[in-house]
C-alpha cells in the first residue's frame, strides 16, 4: 500500500492534490483544518476506503502529534508528504512606512504556519516516512519566496515566510538526503481561492486553477532524477525553474 | 555623518562603533533614537545564533527557539528601521544597513542546525527586498552584509563593514538613473564576495 499525507486539504490545491494521489492508487491522509468546509467529506464518499481525513493544524505541535498517531493506527509507513497548508490572510500591515505599523505577532504567525508548520510535520512524521519506500517530501512554496525576482514593494509577511520555508527545506535536505529522502519545492501559480460550496472566487490575474496545478504537480512530485540527492530547485506549474 | 546603531551588544557592533568614531562620525546607539531628528546612516546590528539554536531535525525542532530568533534577528531590525524612518527621511543620505549570513541563503546553506538563525535571516532578506523596492525611489540606499563572525576578527570585519556602509557603489554622475550598483539589492560578505540567495 502506497501512502501519502497532505496538509491544508480542505480546499484549493491541497484538496486537488488529494484527488490526484487517490487516482494514483494511494491511501491518502488529508489534513483538515477548516470547520465550515465539507468538500473532503464529499470526496470521502467517493473513496471510502482509501481517503482518511485527519484533523491537522500545522501551527500546533500537539495537533501534528495527534495526527501522526491517527495515521500510525492505520499504516506503519508514509511514502509521500505534501505540505500545502498556508496562512495567507490577515490585514495589510507588514510594510515599512505603511498606513499601519507592522504587526509583529502576525509576522510570527506567518512563519509559524508557513515555514515551521511544514518543518515540524516532517520532523514528527519522520518515523513513518523512514519506513516508506518513496521518501518523497513535496513542499508547496511560492513565486514570492524568490528573493532574486521579488519586485513587489508592499506587504512582506507572506513572502518572507515562504523564503524562510525554502531555507528550512534546504536544511532538511542537508540532513536527510543521505537516508534517501528527496525533495520538491513547488510554485503552483496564481490560483483562485475555493469557497465552502466548492466554487472558486473570481480573480482576473489567475494563471491556473487548482485542479490543473495539481495535475501539473504530479509528474514533478513523482519523478525520479539522478541528481535528486544533490539538488534543490523551486519549480513552477509550467516546469520552469525559479532562482532562490 | 550621524550614524545610528540599534545595539552595541556584539563584539562586532562595538568594533564598528569604534571604527566610525575613529573616522570622525557621530555615533548613537539604542535608546538614543528618540533624541535624533536626523539619521544619515542606520545600522541594525542584531545578528546572533541564539543559545539552544543547535538542533537538527533528528534532535527535534524547537519552534519556540525559531520564533525567538525571528524576533531577535528579523523583527527587531525591521521594527527599528520603522521607528527610524522619520529621522532617515530628514537626511540627504538615507542609508540603511543590515547584517546576515550566507548560511541563510538557500543556495549556499550547508548547515544541518541553526534553523532559528537561518530562517529568521532568510525572512529578513525577503522583507528587506520588498522594503528596498519601497524605499529606493525615495532616495534610500541599502547595505546587507555578512560579517563572517567567528571567521574574521571583529576589528577586521568592522573595518570592511565601515568601508562597505560608507562608500557609494559604482556611482556614475553622468548616468545616475541607470549606472549604479545602488539599484541592486545584494548581500556581500566581509571578503567582498557577492552571495547568491
Ligand atoms: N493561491 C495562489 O495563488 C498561490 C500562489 C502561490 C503559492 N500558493 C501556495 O499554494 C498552497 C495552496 O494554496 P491555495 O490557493 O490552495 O490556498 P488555500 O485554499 O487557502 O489552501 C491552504 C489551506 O491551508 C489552510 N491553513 C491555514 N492555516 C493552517 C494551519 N495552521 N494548519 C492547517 N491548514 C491551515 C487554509 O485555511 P485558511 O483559509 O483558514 O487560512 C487553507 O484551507 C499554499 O501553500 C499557498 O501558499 C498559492
Amino acid at each position: 500500500m502506497k501512502t501519502a499525507l497532505i496538509t491544508g486539504a480542505d480546499r484549493g490545491l491541497g484538496l486537488a492534490l488529494v484527488r490526484e494521489y487517490l487516482n494514483l492508487g494511494y491511501t491518502v491522509f488529508a489534513g483538515r483544518f477548516l470547520a465550515d468546509f465539507h468538500l473532503l467529506d464529499d470526496l470521502k464518499k467517493e473513496w471510502p476506503d482509501t481517503l482518511h481525513p485527519v484533523q491537522l493544524d500545522v501551527e500546533s505541535r500537539a495537533s501534528i502529534l495527534a495526527a501522526a498517531q491517527e495515521v500510525a493506527a492505520i499504516t506503519d509507513h508514509l511514502d509521500v508528504f505534501v505540505s500545502d497548508a498556508a496562512y495567507m490572510g490577515g490585514p495589510e500591515n507588514s510594510r515599512v512606512k505603511g498606513e499601519m505599523p507592522i504587526d509583529e505577532s502576525l509576522l510570527e504567525k506567518a512563519v509559524a504556519v508557513n515555514a515551521l508548520g511544514a518543518l515540524q510535520c516532517v520532523e514528527i512524521l519522520l518515523p513513518l516516512l523512514r519506513k516508506g519506500e518513496e521518501k518523497r517530501l513535496c513542499i508547496v512554496s511560492s513565486e514570492v519566496s524568490s528573493v532574486t525576482l521579488m519586485q513587489r514593494d508592499g506587504d512582506f509577511r507572506y513572502c518572507m515566510s515562504k523564503t524562510a520555508l525554502n531555507v528550512a527545506v534546504r536544511m532538511l535536505q542537508n540532513t536527510l538526503a543521505s537516508e534517501g529522502f528527496t525533495f520538491r519545492l513547488y510554485q503552483p501559480g496564481w490560483m483562485r481561492r475555493q469557497q465552502p460550496d466548492g466554487s472558486f472566487t473570481q480573480w482576473n490575474d489567475c494563471q491556473i486553477n487548482a485542479a490543473d496545478s495539481a495535475k501539473a504537480a504530479i509528474p514533478i512530485f513523482t519523478s525520479r532524477r539522478p541528481d535528486d540527492a544533490y539538488k534543490l530547485e523551486l519549480v513552477d506549474y509550467l516546469g520552469s525553474v525559479w532562482p532562490f | 555623518m550621524k550614524i545610528y546603531l540599534t545595539s552595541l551588544e556584539s563584539a562586532f557592533a562595538k568594533a564598528l562603533k569604534n571604527e566610525f568614531v575613529s573616522r570622525g562620525h557621530e555615533v548613537f546607539a539604542g535608546e538614543d533614537l528618540q533624541k535624533l531628528s536626523v539619521i544619515d546612516l542606520f545600522v541594525a546590528t542584531e545578528n546572533k545564533r541564539l543559545d539552544g539554536d543547535d538542533f537538527t531535525v533528528n534532535d527535534g525542532i524547537k519552534p519556540e527557539i525559531v520564533l525567538e530568533s525571528l524576533r531577535y534577528n528579523m523583527i527587531a531590525p525591521i521594527k527599528a528601521l520603522e521607528a527610524a524612518t522619520n529621522a532617515l527621511d530628514a537626511s540627504e543620505i538615507k542609508r540603511v544597513c543590515f547584517l546576515s549570513s550566507h548560511k541563510a541563503c538557500v543556495t549556499g546553506c550547508e548547515e544541518t542546525s541553526g534553523y532559528g538563525y537561518n530562517m529568521a535571516k532568510a525572512a529578513l532578506h525577503q522583507a528587506l527586498h520588498l522594503t528596498f523596492n519601497r524605499l529606493r525611489p525615495e532616495g534610500y540606499t541599502m547595505r546587507l552584509y555578512d560579517p563572517l563572525e567567528g571567521e574574521l576578527p571583529a576589528e577586521v570585519s568592522a573595518f570592511t563593514a565601515a568601508e562597505f556602509f560608507l562608500r557609494s557603489r559604482s556611482y556614475d554622475p553622468d548616468n545616475k538613473e541607470n549606472r549604479s550598483d545602488e539599484h541592486n539589492f545584494a548581500l556581500y560578505d566581509a571578503k567582498n564576495r557577492h552571495i547568491s540567495w
